[in-house]
């Protein structure tokens, strides 16, 4: 699903991001990314949804080199990546309905088609009741199952997650640990970075330790 | 493309619902677009009737041949195969003494009785030229002046000529003005527009953020904030010509036909300056927005 071949990525004020990485994320599975902060998680996962661009290497996703991709395909690549961030990114002026309707309509799907996957996924992740209330009123860990949905609604055969549980409880961060595990049930391949040892452990999936931009264990 | 316009009522929502939370600024966008439109208008307003007028007195525009006393059958014959024969010309009339003198009592009206006791005589025959409806070029009359003036039997030609020629020099000048004012305040517009719409795509900016992560496309993108655009922009349109409508047809036009009397209608330019004023104003709407969301984009990837 994902492989990385000889990937540097350099930091716009200096120093390496990411040095000389090699990495192969087979189709459906489940991988931690660990270590700690300025390890150059987030930058390798910003890669694979071609947020940045390498500055050496090359990068393919289900086949397809992503380092070569032209402008226009940006968006093709990016409807089968589903993203969740720490911060959620939900908009706060949309009920969670609209959160997830909003992208499915900003993409063409028409309106009877995205209302239906959006309860689909809203009954997936357990907020069906909640589809009407506003983001503000929800506890972390409904938003964040909020944002999964939304990152789930387009049937994205890969879901990144970056430090997905950095802003929940550990109660909350199980239970969206637990999403996820349904979630890659489904053959969907997840990737999450998070610099706590304690999932990994709970999950007890493959896991890989980046340390200044290098892989030093779990390759 | 077919999803584009599938989504389009999706799209015309969006737009809507941005105009209505940004009404503040909207309001001020659509304001000083109507008050640039209304300039617009008027100019174009000035313009039409200017050349109007300048059509109406090229319509009405005669060359007089005047013929001297001794001109015989023949000469006259060939005069008018002459005139005939050049180009422009719509007919020729043989205007004699009588004829000339019952047209100048006709023209003196309660005066004419300073004709009395006058026969003809003092009166030269003359043929009067008729152009085509607009086939007046004035070069050709001029060609045909040379030409008739040296022939035998003319005594000399009359026409407007010259004042004509000044008047055009006039309209050009106008023509100019109006153009340069209106691309002024064309630019005006797209710069109040482009602005408004900079505003909302900052406040916007996340669902932009969001909208890029989840796929979709530049075009998704854009199309909601172009709308908006072309719709403040036509709205402006149509507001402006509401404006100068109900000027023209409420203070103007009453005081103007008073003055030009039945010679000289003054026009308001109708469901053209409407349909004019707000595909302008759409126009400029959906340069400004454009460029605006263009701009914005390529910094937002």
């Amino acid at each position: 699903m994902i492989r990385l071949i000889g990937v540097w990525k350099r930091y716009e004020e200096g120093g390496f991001a990411l040095q000389e990485m090699n990495l192969h994320i087979p189709r459906g599975e489940f991988v931690f990314i660990t270590g700690p902060s300025g390890a150059g998680k987030t930058t390798l996962l910003s890669l694979i949804y071609a947020a940045e661009s390498v500055d050496r290497g090359q990068i393919f996703i289900a086949g397809r080199n992503i380092t070569r991709l032209r402008r226009k395909d940006l968006p093709h690549l990016r409807r089968g990546i589903g993203v969740v961030f720490q911060d959620f990114k939900l908009l706060p002026r949309r009920t969670v309905f609209d959160n997830i309707a909003f992208c499915q309509r900003a993409i063409g799907v028409p309106a009877r088609e995205a209302r239906r996957r959006v309860y689909a996924v809203l009954k997936l992740v357990g907020l069906a009741s909640k589809r009407n209330v506003f983001p503000r009123f929800l506890s972390g860990g409904e938003q964040q199952r909020v944002a999964i949905a939304r990152a789930l609604v387009n049937r994205p055969p890969l879901l990144i997650a970056d430090e997905p549980t950095g802003n929940l409880d550990q109660t909350m961060a199980r239970e969206v640990m637990d999403l996820f595990r349904a979630i890659n049930r489904m053959a969907t391949t997840v990737v999450v970075a998070t610099h706590d040892r304690s999932l990994v452990e709970y999950l007890g999936r493959r896991a890989m330790r980046l340390e200044n931009g290098r892989i030093v264990d779990g390759r | 493309m077919i999803r584009w316009l599938q989504s389009f009522p999706y799209f015309l929502r969006e737009a809507l619902k941005d105009l209505r939370e940004n009404s503040g600024g909207a309001a001020i966008a659509l304001g000083t677009t109507t008050i640039s439109l209304i300039f617009l208008g008027a100019l174009w307003i000035v313009q039409l009737n200017v050349s109007s007028l300048v059509e109406s007195w090229r319509e009405r525009f005669q060359l007089t041949i005047f013929l001297g006393v001794q001109a015989t059958a023949e000469q006259r014959e060939e005069l008018r195969k002459t005139v005939l024969a050049a180009a422009g010309v719509e007919r020729i009339e043989e205007v004699n003494s009588e004829e000339a003198l019952r047209e100048m009592r006709d023209w003196l009206g309660q005066d004419a009785d300073l004709l009395r006791g006058l026969d003809g005589a003092f009166l030269p025959p003359s043929f009067r030229v008729i152009f085509r409806p607009r086939q007046r070029d004035l070069t050709h009359v001029e060609r045909l002046m040379a030409q008739v003036r040296t022939m035998a039997g003319v005594e000399r030609t009359r026409n407007d000529i010259l004042w004509l020629r000044r008047l055009e020099g006039v309209i050009r000048l106008v023509t100019l003005a109006v153009w340069t004012l209106s691309f002024l305040l064309s630019l005006g517009v797209v710069f109040i527009i482009g602005n408004t719409i900079r505003l909302t795509l900052f406040a916007r900016r996340e669902d932009i953020s969001i909208m890029h992560l989840v796929g979709a496309t530049d075009l998704f993108i854009k199309t909601p904030y172009v709308a908006e655009g072309v719709m403040c922009g036509a709205a402006g349109g149509v507001l402006a010509f509401g404006v100068l409508w109900g000027v023209f047809h409420g203070l103007f036009q009453p005081i103007a036909g008073s003055m030009t009397g039945a010679d000289f209608a003054i026009h308001a330019g109708g469901w053209r300056l409407a349909l004019g004023l707000a595909g302008a104003g759409a126009a400029l709407g959906f340069i400004g927005s454009a460029v605006s969301v263009r701009h914005f984009l390529r910094g937002s990837r």
